[in-house]
């Protein structure tokens, strides 16, 4: 019963965040009133063309491709960034030396990782892969660190004084205080991964979302590319709030001021 | 019973306790009071087993050891019904049976149904500290360690706190080894106050409290910390001025 209220009410306030979005397709049509159809297509002339890919199964398909992409690579970047961040953080010696390393990773631009996997993977399914790979590595290897780090002190000594045995001290303790650190990391790479596929995909491979926005760009279609960007988006917002939100609503519950 | 025999103990080259022996009798308060730094934690810390005493002989005849921490620290992702239950889990006790214990002790330390179900960080300061004292009870210690528990609390709800806290040792005829900086606390609950000086940590000063509990009213509190901490070599440990007669500014 609570579970569903919290629903109703999750999904009631839907309502605020599609006014702001009706705002946005307002400010939209105007832009298109002001610099024409070659500039700037109209909302519904975008939202035609994406059903006609729709209805030519394009849409579909390119996305499935570019999903598969981006969730392989994130899948890799998590149980690698996990268990490396992990081990990492459980000593100071290594979680010392791999802060520079981190550093070095999180400076580096994605496009730059981009222009190496070309030339190592060519045109293939491992370029947007191990793009998505090394971009969403060093998110979620911080989070792992930092809570394999912060493991001892208080729990431990918590762990200790009641005695608990290796399986209490593992998932009452342990485990869920790593994960405390690990979810928004890994909710952070999820959506990074999304957005670094796409653009992979524009400059690596022959399909996939990126790839049909790559050709709708060189026929100058705009039309075509805005609609694109907007099934790109509209991905975008149905995991974050139909998916990643709800999660992190019921995963977080205990934390303050969620 | 405990006995603790010429402990000493050091952190690399400073000495935190210097040749400290005590001894703790079954259903016996013990307050060990003294200046911050002076080593009460850590001798709190040998005796409960997370660290290891450098020299010197600790025998600990108690079998079942709870400790209170000087923060809650309640696991923030386990409901109250789970924190307060949290030490039987480790025991192997089933789920209906702990919650029925923590269901109880909730009752007696004066939270609602409601509140077993909130997250620790729902509840106010005060209420968590009632939980952490309600997860060491649930194990019924013969021997309580607490690591001044109360001295972020107010005026109030420390005094509420001394009530549950005194109720439940005398049910279950626990032994407590306490240590604070709240001279008054000691002379409200203990039965004995030792007095530990700072750098290194030795005992200083021996106080016998003869009065049973229920007699101790606010006043008497009051006198009896008065007049302890006359005592020079009290004044001394504690960093007093010797001058007892002069203005304090």
């Amino acid at each position: 019963m609570r579970w569903f209220t919290a629903t109703l009410t999750y999904l009631w306030s839907g309502w605020g965040a599609i006014t702001s979005l009706l705002l946005l397709l307002a400010l939209w049509q105007w832009g298109h009133s002001l610099y024409g159809e070659l500039v700037l297509p109209s909302p519904t002339a975008t939202f035609a063309q994406m059903l006609q890919f729709y209805q030519q199964g394009k849409l579909i398909e390119s996305l499935t491709i570019t999903g598969q992409r981006a969730l392989i690579g994130f899948l890799l970047s998590m149980i690698v960034g996990t268990l490396l961040g992990v081990i990492a953080g459980r000593y100071i010696t290594t979680a010392m030396m791999s802060r520079p390393i981190i550093t070095v990773l999180v400076g580096t631009p994605p496009i730059a990782w981009l222009v190496l996997a070309m030339l190592w993977f060519g045109s293939e399914e491992a370029t947007p892969i191990f793009t998505v790979f090394i971009a969403c590595f060093p998110i979620i290897f911080i989070g792992a660190l930092q809570g394999a780090k912060t493991l001892d002190g208080y729990l431990h000594d918590l762990a200790h004084v009641y005695q608990l045995p290796w399986s209490m001290r593992l998932g009452d303790v342990y485990l869920p205080h790593v994960i405390s650190y690990l979810f928004p990391a890994w909710i952070a790479a999820l959506g990074m991964s999304w957005k670094i596929v796409v653009m992979a995909e524009l400059l690596a491979t022959s399909d996939g979302i990126g790839a049909a926005l790559a050709v709708s760009r060189s026929h100058l279609d705009t039309a075509a590319s805005m609609a694109w960007i907007s099934a790109i988006i509209f991905v975008l917002l149905a995991i974050e709030y139909l998916v990643l939100e709800p999660i992190k609503r019921h995963v977080e519950a205990w934390r303050e001021g969620s | 019973m405990l006995h603790i025999e010429h402990l000493t103990h050091r952190f690399a080259f400073t000495e935190v306790l210097t040749d400290l022996s005590l001894s703790l009798s079954a259903g016996e308060t013990l307050a060990i009071v003294g200046a911050s730094g002076c080593g009460k934690s850590t001798l709190l810390n040998c005796v409960s087993g997370l660290i290891e005493p450098y020299e010197g002989k600790i025998d600990n005849r108690f079998k079942r050891m709870a400790y209170v921490f000087q923060q809650p620290r309640l696991l923030p992702w386990q409901s109250v019904i789970d924190n307060l239950s949290f030490g039987l889990k480790a025991q192997g006790i089933d789920r209906q049976e702990r919650y029925a214990t923590a269901i109880a002790l909730a009752d007696r330390l004066g939270l609602t149904q409601e509140d077993l179900k909130k997250y620790p960080h729902e509840l106010s300061g005060g209420m968590q500290s009632r939980v952490a004292l309600g997860r060491a009870w649930a194990l019924r210690p013969d021997l309580l360690l607490l690591d001044e528990p109360f001295s972020a609390l107010d005026i109030g709800l420390k005094q509420e706190l001394y009530v549950y806290l005194r109720q439940l040792i005398n049910e279950q005829s626990s032994s407590v080894l306490m240590i604070t900086h709240d001279v008054m606390e000691a002379m409200q609950l203990a039965d004995r106050i030792l007095v530990l000086s700072a750098k290194p940590g030795r005992i200083m000063w021996e106080h016998r409290i003869s009065i049973p509990h229920q007699q101790r009213d606010e006043l008497w509190v009051y006198q009896q910390t008065a007049s302890f901490l006359q005592q020079p070599l009290v004044r001394a440990s504690f960093g007093l001025p010797m001058q007892q007669g002069a203005a304090l500014l």
